[in-house]
């Protein structure tokens, strides 16, 4: 075997231990945000998801990225501010979805943004809280019905969803530079829940 | 019982009908405080010592126990109180209040403090008790909420019969002094190994933290060279057009020696959870 090819097999070896080190602190780094929020683990939103099998898998170019799913996870909160029974599909006033998306490597491509080479582009959490401030009564699946068919707004911006009008989305990001220690991270947090009050004409 | 419970053999247990998830079983909490304060009995003296000293750092220490009793039945003389845990120990005695939740604010000073009137009162504590309050606390490192619900405490005795010292701990800090103690004791794969492995086993089952928080700041900066994604993944519809790579074989016939290798150096997986064999 070449010299080049043992480099480079040892280097995957520890870049697959670097990705589960970091994962396993972004792991607990969301869920320490979610407490901050006040918020509860609802679902996810694998962007690169898992192929079911191999079959014709060699003919895609996207196959070694799929089975990266951590990168660019969406993890979703939500914060009702009811006691409702079923607070997934009963909205009301206040009701909170927050999407944390993963943004490990903002200069990889995805979601039509532009490409930048890693020591150009950022690692984040971006998020979006989308928060009920009218609701219509109707039973409605804050995944499938809400979060599923908006479009994200840009940071630091507020935008009414683009199909239900009693749901608006402000957009947020910190940067994973910022969130290093405890303390750092909870300032972070704390001045983003007050961006985002401030936004949506709520508490967050 | 535990492995029983753990196991769904539980008629029998008070516990039956549960599910894997502790939540839904009815009195569940008091299997955590029983599990791993029942086995504090089961360690050699200077292991139990050693275990205190790492828990609590006394200047007075409370040397080895007696007996431990569990939710004894008090009176304050105006109502009953039932802590969970008396250590008697040789020196000191040692109150513990457990709640079931690390990072949540649950510890009531007026709790803690109608338990220690009462335990005063009956003549079941000596005084300068060691007040324990196990779990129940937002934030571990807070030592000022230690001191402030230390002044709550003392603000609620309605007279000092004999002084206490508070000690506020996570269960994680529990556990961590625990097999700080054990892994001192040099008892590789023996019976010490076997108890922490029990209590391990509940913590996970009532989904409390063996591991501190990894924060971001512990990652370990490497030397890795700028690396491409392969290409055809991503079509950037905007911004600068990155610089066009190497020449390189389809899809279907990417072979190994083409794999140019960044530089990096090693890292260790995360520790994952604690095991009995490491």
């Amino acid at each position: 075997m070449s010299t080049s090819l043992t480099d480079a097999l040892l280097n995957v070896r520890t870049a697959y231990r670097l990705l589960a080190d970091y994962q396993q602190h972004l792991v607990e780094l969301l869920a320490f945000v979610r407490k901050e929020l006040g918020a509860t683990t609802y679902h996810q939103n694998y962007r690169n998801a898992v192929p079911r099998g191999f079959d014709r898998l060699e003919l895609s170019d996207d196959a070694g990225r799929r089975f990266l799913p951590f990168n660019d996870i969406s993890v979703l909160w939500i914060k009702p501010a009811g006691q409702q029974q079923d607070p997934i599909h009963q909205h009301e006033a206040g009701d909170l979805l927050i999407d944390v998306w993963v943004r490990s490597d903002t200069g990889n491509g995805l979601d039509k943004e532009p490409e930048a080479p890693v020591d150009k582009s950022a690692s984040e959490l971006r998020f979006y809280f989308y928060a009920c401030s009218d609701p219509d009564g109707e039973d409605r699946n804050w995944f499938y019905s809400v979060w599923r068919s908006s479009d994200y707004p840009r940071r630091g911006e507020l935008a009414a969803h683009k199909s239900l009008p009693g749901y608006k989305i402000y957009a947020d990001a910190l940067n994973l530079e910022d969130l290093g220690d405890k303390a750092s991270a909870r300032k972070a947090v704390a001045a983003m829940r007050e961006r985002a009050s401030a936004k949506l004409g709520q508490p967050v | 019982m535990l492995t029983a419970v753990i196991q769904g053999k539980r008629r029998g247990t008070g516990l039956s009908g549960g599910g894997w998830d502790s939540s839904e079983a009815v009195g569940a909490e008091d299997i955590l405080t029983a599990t791993v304060f029942e086995r504090l009995g089961y360690l050699p003296d200077d292991v139990f010592a050693d275990f205190l000293d790492r828990l609590l750092g006394l200047d007075h220490p409370a040397g080895t126990l007696n007996e431990a009793e569990f939710w004894p039945m008090w009176s304050t003389g105006q109502r009953g109180v039932e802590p969970d845990v008396v250590l008697d120990c040789t020196e000191r005695d040692i109150l513990v209040e457990a709640k079931r939740r690390d990072g949540v604010p649950q510890q009531m000073a007026e709790q803690l403090a109608r338990e220690l009137t009462a335990g005063w009162n009956e003549g079941r504590l000596r005084p300068d008790t060691v007040l324990l309050a196990v779990g129940g606390h937002a934030d571990e490192d807070d030592a000022v909420w230690e001191l402030e619900l230390r002044d709550a405490v003392d603000a609620c005795l309605p007279r000092m019969d004999g002084g206490f010292e508070l000690a506020c701990r996570s269960w994680r800090q529990v556990f961590q002094a625990l097999r700080l103690s054990v892994e001192a004791a040099q008892d590789e794969g023996g019976p010490l190994r076997r108890l922490l492995g029990d209590i391990a086993k509940v913590y996970d089952w009532h989904g409390v933290r063996l591991q501190a928080m990894r924060w971001l700041d512990g990652l370990e900066p490497l030397e890795v060279r700028a690396a491409s994604f392969p290409r055809g993944l991503f079509a950037p519809d905007s911004g600068p057009v990155p610089p066009p790579m190497p020449e390189q074989p389809s899809a279907t016939l990417r072979p190994l020696s083409r794999f140019d290798p960044p530089a990096l150096t090693i890292s260790a997986f995360p520790k994952i959870t604690w095991s009995t064999t490491s």
